[in-house]
């Protein structure tokens, strides 16, 4: 039996490596405040499982929609909103599925 | 392998400028990108978009990808000539098509910066789990199998293994959740470590309950004079049966709850919304009717009070 685990916490290698990013653009992210791991220097930040998502996404938006590091904790927002929402709508709608009759 | 042609993924003529390709690459990625798009099979067509855009905007890819466009057609098989050897170097990752042509950012590319061997870590892989309602309740035993690729020691890609691990899967977990079992992802290259395996939870629907956060909704039918006289209701839960009272007057819509019989959370149990909706009969018959028919004249209600229509 293997065990699993729902907490990670991972180093700054260690995320680079998972993501395939390099540090740099690694260190821009936690820069522009997109994510904050804790710890006060590079060698001493560290990450959970959600931060690499959304660093993962982060690179990924950079360079799928050329969107400037700038712009990107908005994106996110509105993207989490819009999951959000959706997943909302669904939930919603099936609801009121139970109720209404054609 | 299949050639791809690359203009028309985009929709671009074969001369259109570098400004030309730029903006249908940045329409069809709004269209197609897997975090916005609702289309059926977004993921695969935005990878092809991409793998365009990435041949295209650098000219010397392009030059290339236009040499060697002159042997292939969209669909058909296609085998780069012989001796065919790429200048451009690249960071992604793209189809074996496109690998072919230009070589690829796995452990070939990486030779380079190691002396003797190259060390690659394994690649990460992500399934979805559905898991049964009744499944969340205690830690779950499961017998999951995915399947996994495999790399020769030049980087060359394998077919693909099966593998089969039991799991248990903790109680509590929630729909989206990512569960990690470290190690148990690709084979690592040379040196490098295993990459993860990632369990994407996903809460199969349940014909009789809806999800809300940790608590669970159930709709319960009950007649109209259930509804007004009270009654006790046999209603279902996900550990057995529990009698539910119904008090007098109660109206269409109004949520019962039903302490600690939602979903198990890490604070502690969700409760159940019996949501009450009154159901009325196909047909009403004689005797019935007639009753009915006294009720209504006995009765000082105006369900439309609210309106107050002049």
């Amino acid at each position: 039996m293997i065990e699993t685990s729902l907490t990670i916490k991972l180093t700054l290698e260690e995320v680079c490596e998972i993501a395939h990013m390099p540090t740099n653009v690694l260190i821009t992210i936690v820069e522009e405040g997109i994510i904050n791991p804790k710890g006060a220097s590079p060698k001493e930040w560290s990450f959970d499982s959600y931060m690499l998502s959304i660093a993962k996404r982060a690179s990924r938006v950079h360079r799928d929609f050329e969107i400037e590091w700038t712009s990107i904790p908005l994106y996110l927002d509105m993207i989490e909103t819009l999951e959000k929402l959706r997943t909302e709508n669904k939930s919603l709608k099936q609801r009121l599925n139970r109720f209404l009759l054609e | 392998m299949e050639f791809k042609d690359y203009y028309k993924i985009l929709g671009v003529k074969q001369d259109a400028d570098l400004k030309a390709i730029k903006t249908a690459y940045r329409k069809l990625a709004r269209k197609y990108h897997p975090d916005v798009s609702e289309e059926k099979d977004a993921e695969n067509k935005f990878k092809d978009v991409a793998e365009a855009y990435a041949a295209l905007k650098d000219t010397q890819k392009r030059a290339e990808y236009d040499e060697l466009r002159k042997y292939g057609q969209q669909g058909q098989s296609f085998t780069p000539p012989p001796g065919w050897q790429s200048a451009s170097s690249q960071d992604g990752e793209f189809s074996d098509f496109f690998e072919s042509i230009f070589g690829s950012a796995r452990p070939r590319g990486q030779q380079a910066h190691r002396q003797t061997r190259f060390s690659f870590r394994g690649q990460d892989i992500e399934t979805e789990l559905p898991i049964f309602l009744e499944e969340t309740l205690s830690d779950k035993k499961k017998t999951i199998s995915y399947q996994l690729p495999h790399y020769d020691t030049d980087g060359q890609r394998l077919t693909d293994v099966k593998k089969t691990l039991n799991i248990k899967i903790p109680k509590g977990v929630s729909e989206g959740e990512r569960i990690r079992l470290k190690g148990q992802g690709g084979p690592g290259i040379g040196d490098g470590e295993n990459g993860d395996l990632y369990l994407h939870i996903r809460l199969v629907p349940h014909p009789l309950f809806d999800v809300e956060g940790h608590n669970l909704i159930i709709t319960v039918p009950i007649a109209p004079w259930e509804a007004i006289l009270g009654t006790k209701v046999k209603v279902p839960t996900l550990s057995g049966n529990i009698n539910l009272t119904i008090p007098p007057n109660s109206q269409s819509g109004k949520r019962l709850r039903v302490k600690g019989k939602g979903l198990t959370s890490k604070t502690g149990m969700g409760d159940l919304y019996a949501v009450l909706k009154i159901v009325i009969p196909d047909k009403t018959d004689g005797d019935s009717r007639q009753l009915w028919k006294t009720l209504s004249e006995k009765t000082k209600f105006n369900p439309r009070s609210e309106w107050r229509t002049a």
